[in-house]
C-alpha cells in the first residue's frame, strides 16, 4: 500500500491484549488519517456520556498519508480522544519527530483503551508492540522520563510521555514528545494518565511507499519553491519565530492582557519576538524535515530549552500581567517538564488572578506575580492546595466560586492570544470550534483579518465571516489529518496538498476532494458533540467579549457580533438554526454512519 | 439591488469589476462575476458594464433557487450556482481575455513558459462545449474541472476563475492572460514555445 | 506634518531604528512615509495607520502613528 502503512493496532490496557485491526481502506480514504481517523473511531466506538477519564475512553495516536514523506512539514503526529476539559471530541497535534518515527514503526494508528493495573509504557516498533512496566518512571517529569526511556530503548527512539500533571489527571495535562514538543491541548495527557500509561515510545526504520515517485518529485519541488519564495515561510517565521506576532497584535489592539480585561499590553515590546531574538535565542530549530524552522532554541540563566511560542508566551505572560521574559520562559520550560498545556494553565491562573483582584475569591495570586506563577504551576501539576482546584480548569474554578463569566473559555477550554472584539471572524471561529476555545481548530481567521494572507478582509465587519470561517475550518481539518503543519498553508493552498496526496497514495484527490474530506471530518466531529448534547447554545463566547466593549486603542468600543455571523455560518455549512448538521448535509458528505446513529 | 448589509461586498465588486475592464480582460459589456455569502449570491446584472457597476447592477439571489430579481441577473447565473454548489468557491469571475481565448482556439491546454506565470499557474485546461455557453452541459462540466483547477478556459469563449476572494479570481485571470500574451509574442518571433514548457506542467 | 513611524522585526535593522518621527509635507501618503524611511514601496508589508489596516495610497494626517511590519505570521 502506498502512503498509508496499512496497519492499525488496538491495545486494551485492562486485559493486556494487543491485536491488529482490519485496515479499512475506504475509511482512510474518506478521513485521510490523523485527526480525521481519530474522529471516525470516536464516533463509532464511544457511548455518549462516557467519562473521559474512564477506561472506556479511547486515546488514538494516528499519523497521515503524508507523514514522513518529502511533503513539506510532514514531520507531525496527532492524538484524539474525548476531552476531560470540555467533554467534546478533541485532537492535539505535535511537531518534532514523534509522528514520523511512529510511522516508521509501521503503523498508521494505535487505538488505546482500558486501564492498566499498574503504570506501563508502550513500545511501538517495527519489531513488535509491547506493554512494558513503568512503575519506576511514575512520578518523574518528562525530561527524566524521556532520558530514561531513550537509554532503555535506544537513542533512535522517540518518546511521547506525560509528566506529573498527566498522572494527577490535571484536566489540561499535555503529552510531551522529545522534551519540548507537545500534544498540548484538551487534556490528552490526563486521559493517558487515567489509563496508567506513562509513555508511548516509537522506534522503527520502515519507509513510506510512494505511489507515483515521479509526480511526487515535481510536486515537492513546486511546493518547496513556494515555501522558499513566500515572505512568511521564508523570512517571517524563521527569522523571529511565532512571537513576532506580539507587536502587530498589540498595535492592532487585539492583544489581550490581564485575563482579557485589556485588549492591549503596555509592556508588549518586552515579550516580543524581537526581544526573544535579542535576549534569549540560541538558534532556530524545527520539526523533522521542515525547511521553515520556526522553533526557537533558547537559554536563560541556569536553564535551556525551546520556546516560548507566541501563544505560550502570551498565556503565561501578558495574560497574567507578566512581562519578564525570563520568567515566562522559565514557566514554559516548567510546563513542558510537568506536562501541562501552557495555554490553559495561563488562562486558568489569569482567571484566578482576576478573581483575587476583584475580591470575589482570594486565590492568593495577583496579576504580575511571576514568582508565584512558577509556584502555582507546580501546585497545579501535583494538585497541592489551591492547585487542586485550578487543575480543573478556569471554568470549573470560576463557576465553583460564583463567577463563570471570568473564565475566558469556549466550551470550557481557554482562549488564545487574539481578542476577537477587533477581529470578528476570529470570534466566530472561537465560538464554533469542535474542541473548545482554540485559534486553530476554529479556523485561523487572523490570517485574513490581520495578516492579509492570502488576502486582507475587513476585521471589524461581520459580513461574510461565516463562509470564510467554514472554509478555513475544513482546510484545517484536512491538514490535521494529512498530517501537516498549519504554517505551511500560509504559502501552500489546497491545490498543492491535493497533488501531494495523489502522488503519495495513488488515489486521485482533486483539491476540492481535500477540502471535502475536511468538511466531512469537521461534520463527524460536530455530530459527536451533538450526540454529547452540544448545540447552538454552546457556540458562544465569554460574556466579556459579547457585552463589554474593548477598552483600548483601535479596537476601542467594539464587541463581537456573534449571532449574525452564526446564522451565516450554519447556513453555509448546511446545519439547522440550532447548529445541527442537516441529513442532506451528512448525505452529501457521505457520512452515512451519522444518519442512522 | 442587493441588501444594504452587503455594502462592502458590493463596493468590492465595483472595484474588481473596474480592474477587470481596465485590464482588458473584458469588453465594455461582456463577462460577469459573483460572490457567495452563506447561501446567498450577489451577481452582476445581465448586460451590465463591469467597469462601471452601479448599485442596481448587483443582484442578490439564492444559492438553491430563483427569487426576487433573478430575471435581471446574468444569464449565466445557473452556471455560477452550479460552481458554488460543486466547489468551495466564494467568488467567481467570468471574463473574455483576448489572447487566452485565441490560444484556446488552437490548443487544448495552456501552460506557462514564463517565470512569474509558473509561480501561480501550472496548467489551464481548455474545455470544449458542443452546445455553447449557458447550456446545461456547462453547468455539469465546469464545476468538475473547477474542483481540480482554480481557472479554466472554455474554448473560443472565455475564462472562469474561482477563489475565496474576488481578488484571487482576478489574479488568476490576469496571470492567465499574461501567460497567453507572452506565449503569443514568443511565437510571433517565429519560435516554437513548446521547448520552454516544463514537461511536468502537462501532468499537473 | 509629523508622523510617528514604528518599525518591527527585520525592518528595524533595515531602517536602523525602532521608531522614527517623520516630518512630511501636507498631503503625504503612506507610500511617501515608506520612501522617506528608505523602504521600497513594492515590498510586502503589513501597514497599520493608528492601528487600522492602511493602503499605500492612503493620505496621512498630522499626528498619525504608522506601524510597519514585514509580512509575518505565527500562531
Ligand atoms: S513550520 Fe515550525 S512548527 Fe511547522 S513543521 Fe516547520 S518547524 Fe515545525
Amino acid at each position: 500500500m502506498a502512503g498509508w502503512m496499512g496497519r492499525v493496532v488496538r491495545v486494551d490496557l485492562s486485559s493486556g491484549e494487543i491485536r491488529d485491526e482490519p485496515f479499512d481502506q475506504d475509511v482512510w480514504r474518506r478521513f485521510l488519517g490523523g485527526r480525521g481517523f481519530g474522529a471516525k473511531v470516536l464516533w463509532d466506538e464511544l457511548r455518549p456520556g462516557v467519562d473521559p477519564l474512564s477506561p472506556e475512553n479511547r486515546l488514538i495516536f494516528a499519523v497521515g498519508p503524508l507523514t514522513g514523506t518529502t511533503a513539506a512539514t510532514s514531520g507531525r503526529g496527532s492524538v484524539s480522544t474525548k476531552s476531560p476539559l470540555t467533554g467534546t471530541i478533541t485532537d492535539a497535534n505535535t511537531g518534532g519527530k514523534f509522528g514520523v518515527i511512529f510511522k516508521k514503526a509501521g503503523l498508521d494508528a494505535l487505538i488505546i483503551q482500558g486501564k492498566a493495573p499498574k503504570p506501563v509504557y508502550l513500545l511501538v516498533s517495527d519489531e513488535g508492540i509491547q506493554i512494558k512496566d513503568a512503575s519506576d518512571l511514575w512520578g518523574k517529569n518528562t525530561d527524566e522520563t524521556t532520558d530514561l526511556l531513550l537509554e532503555r530503548e535506544g537513542s533512535r527512539a522517540s518518546v511521547a510521555c506525560i509528566g506529573p500533571a498527566g498522572e494527577n489527571l490535571v484536566r489540561y495535562a499535555a503529552i510531551i514528545n522529545e522534551k519540548h514538543r507537545a500534544f498540548a491541548r484538551g487534556g490528552v495527557g490526563a486521559v493517558m494518565g487515567s489509563k496508567n500509561l506513562k509513555a508511548v515510545v516509537a522506534r522503527g526504520l520502515r519507509t513510506v511507499e510512494i505511489a507515483d515517485k515521479e509526480r511526487m518529485k515535481f510536486v515537492t519541488y513546486e511546493a518547496n519553491k513556494w515555501l522558499r519564495a513566500h515572505p512568511i515561510t521564508s523570512k517571517g517565521l524563521p527569522e523571529f519565530g511565532t512571537s513576532v506576532l506580539v507587536n502587530i497584535m498589540n498595535e492592532a489592539g487585539i492583544f489581550p492582557s490581564y485575563n482579557f480585561r485589556q485588549n492591549m499590553f503596555e509592556f508588549a515590546e518586552e515579550v516580543s519576538g524581537e526581544a526573544i531574538t535579542e535576549k534569549i535565542l540560541v538558534r532556530k530549530d524545527g520539526c523533522w524535515g521542515c525547511i521553515i524552522q520556526c522553533a526557537r532554541r533558547t537559554r536563560i540563566p541556569g536553564d535551556e530549552g525551546e520556546g516560548p511560542e507566541y501563544e505560550t508566551n502570551w498565556a503565561l505572560g501578558p495574560n497574567c500581567g507578566i512581562h519578564d521574559l525570563e520568567i515566562i520562559t522559565r514557566a514554559n520550560y516548567l510546563c513542558n517538564r510537568l506536562g501541562i498545556d501552557t495555554m490553559s494553565a495561563g488562562g486558568t491562573i489569569s482567571c484566578a488572578m482576576e478573581m483575587t483582584e476583584l475580591g470575589y475569591y482570594d486565590a492568593g495570586i495577583r496579576f504580575g506575580e511571576g514568582d508565584k506563577l512558577l509556584e502555582y504551576l507546580k501546585k497545579i501539576a501535583y494538585r497541592e492546595g489551591i492547585g487542586d482546584e485550578l487543575a480543573e480548569g478556569s471554568l470549573r474554578f470560576a463557576t465553583k466560586h460564583g463567577h463563570p463569566e471570568l473564565s475566558m473559555t469556549v466550551k470550557g477550554q481557554e482562549l488564545a492570544a487574539y481578542d476577537p472584539r477587533g477581529a470578528q471572524g476570529q470570534g466566530l471561529a472561537y465560538a464554533t470550534t469542535n474542541r473548545g476555545g482554540c485559534h486553530l481548530r476554529g479556523g485561523y481567521l487572523i490570517g485574513r483579518e490581520l495578516l492579509g494572507v492570502p488576502r486582507m478582509i475587513d476585521r471589524f465587519s461581520a459580513v461574510g465571516k461565516g463562509s470564510h470561517t467554514a472554509i478555513l475550518q475544513n482546510l484545517g481539518a484536512a491538514l490535521d489529518s494529512l498530517v501537516v503543519c498549519r504554517f505551511a498553508s500560509f504559502a501552500l493552498n489546497e491545490i498543492v496538498w491535493g497533488r501531494l496526496l495523489t502522488a503519495v497514495t495513488g488515489v486521485k484527490y482533486d483539491p476540492e476532494d481535500v477540502l471535502e474530506a475536511g468538511d466531512r471530518i469537521f461534520n463527524i466531529e460536530r455530530m459527536f458533540n451533538v450526540r454529547e448534547g452540544f448545540s447552538r447554545k454552546d457556540d458562544t463566547l465569554p460574556r466579556r467579549l459579547l457585552e463589554e466593549p474593548a477598552p483600548m486603542g483601535p479596537t476601542k468600543g467594539r464587541v463581537v457580533e456573534l449571532d449574525r455571523m452564526l446564522d451565516e455560518f450554519y447556513e453555509f455549512r448546511g446545519w439547522d438554526s440550532n447548529g445541527v448538521p442537516k441529513p442532506e448535509t451528512l448525505r452529501r458528505l457521505g457520512l452515512e454512519e451519522c444518519l442512522n446513529g | 439591488m442587493a441588501s444594504e448589509k452587503y455594502r462592502e461586498l458590493m463596493e468590492e465588486m465595483k472595484r474588481i469589476g473596474r480592474i477587470v475592464f481596465q485590464a482588458g480582460l473584458n469588453n465594455s459589456h461582456s463577462g460577469n462575476m459573483s460572490v457567495r455569502v452563506g447561501r446567498r449570491i450577489l451577481i452582476t446584472r445581465r448586460g451590465s458594464m463591469l467597469g462601471f457597476l452601479k448599485d442596481e447592477d448587483i443582484i442578490e439571489t439564492g444559492l438553491e433557487q430563483d427569487d426576487s430579481g433573478i430575471s435581471l441577473a446574468s444569464t449565466e447565473v445557473a452556471v455560477h450556482r452550479a460552481i458554488y454548489k460543486g466547489t468551495s468557491a466564494l467568488a467567481i469571475i467570468h471574463s473574455h481575455p483576448i489572447t487566452a481565448i485565441a490560444l484556446s482556439i488552437v490548443q487544448d491546454e495552456i501552460v506557462p513558459i514564463d517565470v512569474e506565470g509558473s509561480y501561480y499557474i501550472r496548467r489551464v485546461p481548455v474545455i470544449e462545449f458542443e452546445f455553447g455557453t449557458g447550456s446545461k452541459e456547462m453547468e455539469e462540466v465546469l464545476p468538475k474541472y473547477l474542483k481540480n483547477y482554480r481557472i479554466v478556459m472554455v474554448k473560443g469563449h472565455g475564462a472562469f476563475a474561482i477563489g475565496d476572494f474576488l481578488e484571487e479570481a482576478l489574479h488568476y485571470t490576469h496571470v492567465l492572460e499574461n501567460i497567453a500574451q507572452i506565449t503569443w509574442r514568443v511565437r510571433a518571433m517565429g519560435i516554437d514555445t513548446r521547448q520552454f514548457e516544463r514537461e511536468y506542467f502537462h501532468k499537473w | 506634518m509629523k508622523v510617528q513611524c514604528r518599525l518591527f522585526a527585520s525592518l528595524r535593522e533595515k531602517v536602523g531604528a525602532k521608531e522614527k518621527l517623520l516630518d512630511l509635507p501636507r498631503g503625504a501618503r503612506v507610500s511617501d512615509a515608506l520612501a522617506s524611511l528608505g523602504l521600497p514601496s513594492e515590498g510586502s508589508y503589513i501597514l497599520l495607520r493608528n492601528g487600522v489596516h492602511a493602503e499605500l495610497h492612503e493620505p496621512l494626517s498630522e499626528g498619525d502613528v504608522l506601524s510597519v511590519f514585514p509580512l509575518i505570521a505565527g500562531g
